[in-house]
C-alpha cells in the first residue's frame, strides 16, 4: 500500500518509509508490490548510460560492522532498496576482493561483473550452478596470460580492457560496448574511490544505519588528498532510523566559490 | 585450565555444589581465562537478541543432534563443535538458557556424556540474569579456536535406551511431563494430530513428578530439603537405587536428572531421552493411563 | 531459485532468505520477529477470537480475518519467543492481502522452502507448518469451504 492509509491493518512493524527530499512527505509500508514500486520509480537511472555507487555507512563512515562484512549494518529495508537498484542495472560491479570477502551471490537480473587485475576469484561463494553468461570478469589486456590462467574452467564471460593499468573511464567503456550501459559499482572501497576521483559517476546511493563502528573501514580507498562535493536529489528514512541518501556530483566546485 | 568453584554458602548443602554458579559469580568472572559461559536455549533466537557478554551459543537442535539419525554427534562431531566455538577440554563451562534452564540442563547432560569434565549451570538461568538488570550483548564474541580432542561418548552411565527402561520396570521412574500428559488426556481438538506420539499415558510404575517442582519461585534450584522433600518423601526414591527420568524428548528430563544426580546425590541417575516420543510410539510396550502410577507388567 | 508454485509476497519471501547465508538466515528471521506487530485493540480485547497453536512449544494465537476479499493474519506471540514471532510475521506479511484463492493455494510446504531446516532445525519449523496449516484451515471456515 502506498501513502498511511489509517484503516489499513499494520502488518509489519518498522517497515515504513518515509519521503523527506522531495520534501513530499510521502510514505510506504509493508512490502508489497506496490511499496517496491514507490521505491523503484525513485531510484530509475535517468539515462541509458548510467553508473551509480551504492553503498552503506555507519554514522562514523565505516563500510563494514565489527565483522568486516556489511551485511551487519544492512536490514530489510536496505536490502530491498538494493535489490531495486540493482533490477534497474544492466550489470553489477565489483572488485574481485569484495567477492571474495562478502560472499557474493549472483543478481536476480543484472550480470555481476568483477574487475580483477590478477584473475584470482578464489574463495568465492557463486557456486557453481549459474549460467556462464552471468558472471562477466573484466581484466587489464596486458595482463590476459596470467588472468586467463588463474580464471581457469570458471564460467564466465571474459572481457579484456585496452592496456596494462586500465581505470574507470575504461571499465564503464568495455561494459557499454558489451550491452551493459547501465552500472551500479558496490564497491569495494578501493574501486569506489577510483570512480569517486575520476569524476566517473552519475548518482551515489549511500545508506546510513545509526550506529558507531570501530574498527572503522572507509568507504572509499585512497590516500591522496581529494574533495568532491555532492548535492542531495532525493532521502529517505525508513522507521527504524536508517536513512538512504541519493546523490548527485556537483557541476560546480563550492570549494572554490 | 579450570577455574576454582564458587564458595557460596547458598548452595552448599547440595551433594554436588560444584555444578552451580549463581548469577553474581558469573557476572565476576566473565573474561576469566579457563572460562567458557555458553548459552542454549529453546529458542534459537534468544541468543541473537542479547546474550551475557563473550558467551558463546551452542543450540541443542542445530549443533548437539545428529543430523541424520535420531541421536546426539559422536566424539568427532563434538570435538569439531567445540573446537570451533573455542572451548577446551579442560575449560571451565558454565551453561545457561531459556525456561528455567531446560536446554542448559540438556546441553550440560550432553557435555556429560563426552566427559567433559568442569561443566556447571548458571542458577536461574537467562530469566534470571535478565531480572537482575545484568549486561546483555549481542555482541558475537571472537575465540580463537581451538584443538579439542575427539573423546568416545559413553552412554553407559548416563542415557538410558527403551530397553534399559523395559528392564528397570518396577524400579524408580520419574515422569516430569505436566501431569495432563502423564494421565494421557488429550489436551488438543480431536481434529488435529496429537503431536509427537501415537498413544498417550506413562510407562507402567512411574511417579509423576512434573520437572518445575524443582524451581522456587524466584526461578532458582529450590533448596536441598525441599528437594528432599518432593523426591525422596514425595516420590518415595531412595539412595542406593538407580532411577532413570524421562519426558517427551530428554530435555525437562535431563533437569531433573541434574537435580537428582547433582543436587540431591543419587549416584546412578539416567535420562531416557527417547522418552514418549519413542515410547509413546513404539509397538506393544506397556503404557497405563490415568492419574495412578499403575503396576509393573509381569515378566514373561 | 526459480520455484514455480510460488509467486509474489511469497516467492519475494523466499528469495530474500535463500540469498543470505546460514547465519545471516537468522538474522533476518530476527528482522521478521521485530517486525511483528501488537494486535489491533478490538482483538487485544477479545482472546477468545484468536486459536492456539499447538504444535508451537512457546504460546502463539493466530487470528485470520478476510475483508473485502481480502487476507489478513494477526498474530500474538511473547517476546521470549523470537522465533515462534518470527514464524507469524512471515507468514503474516506472506498472506496479508491475498485473495483467498491465492492463500488457499500457498503450498503447505513453504516453510521448507525458506532455507531454514539447517538454521533453525525441521523440528522447530514443524510450528511454522502448524500455523499455516491452521491459518488455512480458520480461511476455509470463513469461506465456507
Amino acid at each position: 500500500m502506498t501513502e498511511a492509509d489509517a484503516d489499513a491493518p499494520v502488518i509489519a512493524r518498522g517497515t515504513g518509509l518515509t519521503e523527506i527530499v522531495p520534501a513530499t512527505a510521502s510514505r510506504c509500508t509493508g512490502r508489497t508490490a506496490d511499496s517496491k514500486k514507490w521505491v523503484s520509480e525513485r531510484y530509475r537511472p535517468q539515462a541509458d548510460r548510467w553508473l551509480a555507487l551504492n553503498m552503506i555507512s555507519s554514522i562514523n563512515g565505516s563500510a563494514t560492522g565489527p565483522d568486516g562484512t556489511s551485511e551487519t549494518l544492512s536490514n530489510r529495508t536496505d536490502r530491498m532498496i538494493l535489490g531495486v537498484i540493482r533490477d534497474h542495472a544492466d550489470a553489477v560491479l565489483v572488485g574481485a576482493g569484495s567477492v571474495r570477502a562478502e560472499g557474493y551471490v549472483m543478481p536476480k537480473t543484472a550480470v555481476l561483473a568483477v574487475v580483477t587485475r590478477s584473475g584470482s576469484l578464489a574463495g568465492h561463494k557463486l557456486g557453481d550452478d549459474y549460467d556462464a553468461e552471468r558472471l562477466v570478469v573484466l581484466y587489464p589486456a596486458g595482463n590476459e596470460e596470467q588472468v586467463l590462467a588463474n580464471l581457469g574452467d570458471l564460467p564466465c564471460r571474459r572481457l579484456a580492457m585496452p592496456g596494462n593499468d586500465p581505470g574507470p573511464a575504461e571499465i564503464v567503456e568495455t561494459l557499454a560496448a558489451n550491452g551493459y550501459p547501465s552500472v551500479v559499482c558496490e564497491g569495494g572501497p578501493s574501486l569506489a574511490g577510483q570512480f569517486i576521483r575520476a569524476g566517473q559517476v552519475d548518482a551515489v546511493y549511500l545508506s546510513v544505519a545509526p550506529t558507531f563502528v570501530l574498527p572503522a573501514r572507509p568507504l572509499i580507498g585512497g590516500d591522496d588528498e581529494f574533495q568532491r562535493w555532492f548535492t542531495l536529489d532525493g532521502l529517505l528514512v525508513d522507521d527504524d532510523g536508517n536513512t538512504y541518501h541519493r546523490l548527485r556530483p556537483d557541476t560546480q566546485d563550492r570549494t572554490a566559490a | 585450565m579450570t577455574v576454582e568453584r564458587e564458595q557460596n554458602p547458598e548452595f552448599e548443602a547440595y551433594a554436588h555444589p560444584e555444578r552451580l554458579v549463581s548469577t553474581a559469580w558469573v557476572a565476576e568472572n566473565l573474561g576469566r581465562e579457563g572460562l567458557v559461559v555458553v548459552e542454549s536455549d529453546e529458542d534459537v533466537l534468544l541468543y541473537e537478541t542479547g546474550h551475557i557478554p563473550g558467551a558463546v551459543k551452542v543450540d541443542w537442535h542445530t549443533e548437539l543432534n545428529d543430523p541424520v539419525q535420531r541421536d546426539y554427534i559422536d566424539g568427532a562431531g563434538f570435538a569439531a563443535l567445540l573446537s570451533k566455538k573455542g572451548i577446551s577440554r579442560d575449560d571451565t563451562v558454565v551453561i545457561y538458557g531459556d525456561k528455567n534452564n531446560w536446554w542448559a540442563a540438556y546441553a550440560l547432560w550432553v557435555f556429560s556424556l563426552f566427559g567433559h569434565e568442569d561443566v556447571r549451570l548458571m542458577d536461574g538461568g537467562r530469566d534470571t540474569w535478565i531480572a537482575e538488570g545484568r549486561a546483555l550483548s549481542t555482541e558475537r564474541p571472537a575465540r580463537p579456536a581451538t584443538d579439542y580432542p575427539v573423546v568416545t561418548r559413553d552412554d553407559s552411565a548416563l542415557r538410558a535406551y527403551k530397553d534399559d527402561v523395559l528392564a528397570h520396570l518396577g524400579r524408580p521412574l520419574i515422569d516430569v511431563r505436566s501431569p495432563e500428559e502423564y494421565s494421557g488426556e488429550r489436551t488438543t481438538a480431536p481434529a488435529y494430530p496429537e503431536e509427537g506420539a501415537l498413544r498417550a499415558g506413562h510407562i507402567p510404575t512411574a511417579r509423576s513428578v512434573p520437572w518445575g517442582k524443582a524451581v522456587a519461585e524466584d526461578g532458582r534450584f529450590k533448596n536441598v530439603d525441599e528437594l528432599s522433600a518432593i523426591y525422596r518423601d514425595g516420590a518415595g526414591l531412595t539412595d542406593g537405587e538407580p532411577v532413570i527420568a524421562y519426558c517427551r524428548i530428554g530435555e525437562r528430563s535431563s533437569h531433573t536428572w541434574f537435580v537428582l544426580q547433582h543436587l540431591l546425590g543419587f549416584e546412578d541417575v539416567k535420562n531416557y531421552d527417547g522418552s514418549w516420543t519413542e515410547w509413546g510410539s513404539a509397538v506393544r510396550v506397556p503404557i497405563v493411563t490415568g492419574a495412578e502410577p499403575g503396576e509393573a507388567p509381569q515378566t514373561r | 531459485m526459480s520455484d514455480s508454485t510460488l509467486t509474489g509476497q511469497a516467492a519475494e519471501i523466499r528469495d530474500e532468505f535463500l540469498d543470505l547465508d546460514l547465519s545471516s538466515r537468522l538474522e533476518l528471521l530476527l528482522e521478521f520477529s521485530n517486525e511483528l506487530p501488537a494486535l489491533p485493540e478490538r482483538l487485544a480485547d477479545h482472546p477468545e477470537l484468536l486459536e492456539r497453536v499447538a504444535e508451537c512449544q512457546a504460546p502463539v494465537f493466530i487470528v485470520v480475518e478476510v475483508d473485502d476479499g481480502l487476507v489478513t493474519m494477526f498474530a500474538q506471540a511473547p517476546p521470549e519467543a523470537p522465533t515462534t514471532r518470527g514464524f507469524a510475521s512471515i507468514l503474516a506479511q506472506t498472506l496479508n492481502g491475498l485473495t483467498v484463492d491465492e492463500a488457499l493455494a500457498l503450498p503447505d510446504d513453504y516453510p521448507q522452502m525458506l532455507g531454514l531446516s539447517k538454521a533453525v532445525s525441521p523440528l522447530r519449523l514443524n510450528g511454522m507448518s502448524g500455523m499455516l496449516q491452521r491459518a488455512k484451515r480458520q480461511l476455509r471456515a470463513r469461506v465456507g469451504r
